[in-house]
């Protein structure tokens, strides 16, 4: 048993000896403690960090081959720097504050959007027992922690004092209320089926991948994920030529690096969601749980960027049509269909 | 002892920015103020072991009310004055009543502090989800009656004379 | 499953209210009148489920007994007439009439838990259902400026009034623990009635329990909303409400806080005794018929109160039957200001000038109605603060029974102003003759008058049944 397959044995030991330290130095056991949750903290955010430009490069890469294109091929073995490159430009870029904003809300909306992807990263069960937050109401844990993106969007649109701003502003916050509607109804016929809430025991409960068990359901939690990051085909809030680049317009350098940043978080959160309750999360044979929850966490980010690169955007009409009157309605008919199914099998 | 603290602090917060609320000028920042106040609100469940309750404080105040506040600030013409008269000449009336409110509610506790003996609730979400569909199970059908009857009258009433 | 039965009436309600909400959606060409009549139909099936379903309790929190049947059908035949009043009067605004009907039944569903209800949270819930629509309908008409302002401040005050009852309502379940009525009431039998925490709860519920009912420091939103709402809903506002909310204050303060009467009883006269004076004073310098009434009904929640500060069993039961002669009197008075706001589209005073000679039998209905208001014999309004009048003089309220009488006679004076417009004022010069009065609203009159005249020289039944009801409330 080494500690690299048992992350739950190294993130213990890890405590365990912070706090021998923290006794050693003379100081309360407990402020081990403090100081393991902020290391962890700041390793979830490093994480972060690397994972986006992971990210990053793999989209370039894998739009460029499915354009028949290279991608980045320059900075680094096959363009591996480039995202690096890129992370030090905007980090290094200045950071403007336009004339007509309002500064206080501006500045704020980057890290509120970005804080909601994150705190809900710290809830995903990466391998058996291995959960920086153990919460037994998890899965309601991710959706409340998304929520305050939505006004961090609102509030970037606002601060800015640009109509393009604001107008990218209210039509993403619009369409991620919509879709939040069959987004958490189809975790409800998970739910059912695991009767828990906790991300560990539905993981624990799925003997047999629940998405064979709720199709529907996840059809519409896929669509529904991809309208909630605001991704093509559902990026009507970014649509250049109707909106430039939406609510993150008057954005640039660290702070429009947040919103990028929050971007992909988002979309591993939603992906690696997808992943947990709907592929078995990390259950798998021979590898070790940590490592198929990444694989079929990747394969769901996958099924996203190959979305973004094959089909053409939605009207804004089209898309709350297809969210309040084809997704809802989808969703309410499984939440039935499972309750009757739970009913008489 | 991380308990009180955060207890102390959450409570400073909620406080803060609940006066931001009634205070400030500016409609757009009362309702941002709103929702730091929830949030507060929703960390001192939390520190009191509610999650449910604290998650589903975030999910309704901040992704429904503050949303929808947000969208009324913008669409209501606010866009280019968001500058209110944020008091009355009621103010010095209105700060005498919460005053004497604080002091009654505080006088009260002080006199009989709140029951110890009451059954402390572990409060799961399945019993809460048991008790919604046993002994409460009308009151929480009957709030879906509610629900759509507001729903329906807000839209016919937004819609304004032609239908 | 038996149990379920005890809400076959709330079901049945349940049924028709879904019908009223998709009958357009499925029949679009459907005319109005059949909907209306269908609604109609719902409501006497919901008022034969009331009567043929068997008394019992449901889980402690619902109870089905002879006070909830009589409520309930105080609600529906107020529902019933609101109706017909609105059949036409509603061509007028052309707004929707399905969603109108819908929230009508919405409402009247609320008020039935609430004249069932035994436990605080779903006496709460009942408590929004009933108020919500009727905010809702009172704007109706969002492009009369009255209208909107009416239902913004009914809206604002009642979520205000229903925040304060609401902490009202925690406040008495952390001192005590419970909030079925039953084990409250058992429990401040064992000591807990003394515990400050319960009277601060207390306290906070009568503020609740006064703006829903229209109590004098807490009646500003009412002239307004009386005023703005379409003058259906105005009707539907001023007798259906006012019972659901006595109803709600007799199954809190009489069933499950009958311990701390003392407390509540005395408030509660204060309160009766501001209410009644401050109505009728506000009430006279008033040209707006409906706000003269708003006034007027003001002043009548007040004697009203009484029979709660008289308490059991004669002084509810005389408040039940205020309740029913209320009924008949308002909704007659306000079928003749429906009728002429219909003919001339005016509610002002003025507008009844010689109404005498343009209508006479409009003119003898308002006549009556307001000597009814005014407690004139024999007409309902007299018999009905006979009784109550009585009950609380039996409870030793001398000086709030001085004050009632002298608030009576007080009363008389704007009533007998705008009876002075109908019959000595002469019409204004070319003045159009009324039109005739649609049938619908006509039989609204017919059976309005014929409530007055019934319950003023044969109030037996009635009495009799309001005695019988009331007797088992405390088992």
């Amino acid at each position: 048993m080494t500690y690299i397959a048992e992350p739950a044995q190294l993130v213990l030991w890890l405590r365990g000896g912070l706090q021998q330290l923290a006794v050693w130095a003379g100081l309360p056991a407990v402020w081990g403690d403090w100081l393991g949750t902020v290391m962890e903290i700041f390793s979830l955010f490093a994480f972060c960090a690397v994972l986006v430009m992971v990210l990053v490069y793999a989209e370039r890469k894998i739009a460029g081959h499915m354009q028949d294109r290279l991608g980045p091929m320059r900075v680094g073995w096959h363009g591996v720097l480039q995202v690096v490159a890129d992370t030090i430009k905007l980090i290094f870029k200045e950071s403007e504050v336009p004339a007509q904003a309002d500064r206080c809300v501006y500045r704020a909306a980057p890290y509120v959007v970005f804080l909601a992807g994150f705190l809900a990263l710290l809830a995903l069960p990466l391998d058996k027992g291995v959960l920086p937050v153990h919460l037994n109401v998890g899965v309601i844990y991710i959706l409340a922690a998304g929520t305050p993106g939505v006004v961090g969007i609102l509030m970037a649109g606002w601060g800015s004092g640009n109509k393009y701003s604001l107008l990218g502003g209210l039509r993403s916050a619009a369409q991620m209320i919509s879709y939040e509607v069959p987004l958490v109804l189809s975790l409800l016929g998970i739910v059912m089926l695991g009767r828990s809430l906790d991300l560990q025991q539905l993981v624990a409960a799925q003997t047999v991948p629940f998405v064979l068990y709720q199709p529907v359901a996840f059809i519409v939690f896929l669509i529904a994920a991809v309208a909630e990051t605001n991704r093509n085909p559902f990026d009507i809030p970014e649509a250049e030529s109707e909106l430039t680049a939406g609510f993150h317009t008057e954005y640039g350098g660290i702070r429009f690096a947040y919103f990028f940043l929050a971007e992909y978080v988002k979309m591993f959160v939603f992906s690696a969601l997808a992943a947990t309750l709907f592929l078995g999360g990390w259950r798998g044979p021979v590898l070790p749980g940590w490592c198929w929850f990444f694989i079929k966490t990747g394969g769901m980010l996958f099924l996203f960027f190959w979305f973004r690169w094959t089909f053409p955007r939605l009207r804004a009409d089209q898309l709350m049509n297809l969210g309040w009157k084809i997704l809802t309605p989808l969703a309410f008919l499984n939440i039935i269909g499972t309750a009757l199914m739970l009913m008489w099998l | 002892m991380s308990t009180i603290i955060g207890f102390y602090l959450l409570s400073a917060l909620a406080f803060v920015s609940g006066l931001v609320v009634v205070t400030t000028r500016n409609l757009l920042h009362a309702v941002l103020a709103l929702a730091v106040s929830s949030l507060a609100v929703a960390g001192l469940m939390l520190t009191l072991a509610a999650e449910f309750l604290a998650l589903v404080l975030i999910l309704v105040y901040i992704g429904a009310v503050v949303v929808i506040g947000v969208f009324a600030v913008m669409l209501t013409g606010h866009f280019d004055q968001p500058l209110v008269p944020a008091s009355n000449e009621l103010k010095p009336l209105g700060a005498a009543t919460a005053l004497a409110f604080f002091l009654l509610i505080s006088g009260v506790l002080l006199i009989q502090p709140p029951a110890r003996e009451l059954p402390l609730f572990e409060m799961t979400v399945e019993q809460i989800g048991r008790l919604l569909l046993t002994e409460f199970v009308l009151p929480f059908e009957l709030v879906s009656v509610l629900l759509l009857a507001a729903m329906v009258g807000a839209i016919v009433v937004s819609k304004g004379k032609e239908d | 499953m038996s149990q379920w039965m005890l809400l076959l009436p709330e079901c049945v309600l349940t049924i028709f209210l879904g019908v009223a909400l998709t009958a357009d959606l499925v029949l679009p060409a459907l005319p109005r009148r059949v909907l209306a009549l269908l609604v109609l139909l719902g409501l006497a099936v919901t008022a034969a489920c009331v009567w043929w379903t068997p008394a019992g309790e449901f889980g402690g929190v619902f109870l089905n007994d002879g006070f909830g049947r009589f409520a309930k059908t105080i609600v529906l035949a107020a529902a019933a007439l609101v109706v017909l009043c609105a059949w036409d009067f509603d061509l007028v605004w052309l707004r929707p009439w399905n969603e109108f009907l819908f929230l009508l039944l919405a409402s009247v569903l609320g008020m039935f838990f609430i004249a069932s209800g035994r436990e605080l949270v779903l006496l709460y819930v009942g408590l929004e259902l009933a108020t919500f629509p009727i905010v809702l309908l009172t704007a109706y008409q969002p492009a009369d400026p009255k209208s909107a302002e009416g239902g913004l401040k009914f809206l604002i005050l009642a979520a205000l009034a229903s925040a304060v009852l609401l902490f009202g309502l925690s406040l008495i379940y952390a001192a005590t623990g419970t909030t079925q009525l039953t084990v409250l009431s058992e429990r401040l039998h064992q000591g807990a009635a003394s515990s400050p925490l319960l009277l601060m709860g207390l306290l906070f519920l009568l503020a609740g329990l006064g703006f829903k009912i229209v109590l004098a420091p807490f009646h500003t939103w009412a002239p307004d909303a009386y005023e703005g709402a379409p003058t259906p809903v105005t009707v539907f506002m001023s007798v259906a409400s006012k019972t659901a909310g006595f109803v709600l204050a007799v199954r809190i303060l009489s069933v499950g806080l009958p311990a701390v009467r003392g407390t509540w009883g005395a408030v509660l006269a204060v309160l009766a005794a501001v209410t009644m004076t401050l109505g009728n004073l506000a009430a006279i310098p008033q040209q707006n018929i409906k706000r003269l009434l708003a006034y007027s009904s003001i002043a009548q929640a007040g004697y009203m109160v009484m029979g709660l500060v008289a308490f059991k069993p004669l002084g509810l039961s005389a408040l039940l039957y205020y309740l029913a002669a209320y009924l008949f009197t308002n909704v007659a008075a306000f079928a003749v200001v429906i009728a002429l706001e219909r003919a001339t589209g005016s509610v002002e005073i003025e507008a009844y000038y010689g109404l005498a000679e343009r209508s006479p039998r409009l003119a003898l209905l308002m006549l009556l109605a307001l000597l009814s208001l005014a407690g004139i014999p024999p007409l309902a309004g007299f018999t009905a603060k006979f009784y109550l009048f009585a009950a609380v003089y039996g409870q030793g309220y001398i000086w709030l029974v001085v004050l009632a009488v002298l608030n009576s006679a007080l009363s008389l004076y704007y009533y007998l102003r705008v009876i002075r417009a109908i019959y000595i004022h002469q019409p204004e010069e070319n003045t159009p003759p009324l039109p005739s009065t649609p049938w619908p609203l006509s039989l609204v009159m017919a059976v309005t008058l014929l409530g007055i005249l019934l319950l003023g020289v044969y109030p037996g039944p009635i009495v009799e049944a309001a005695r019988v009801v009331v007797g088992p409330l405390w088992f």
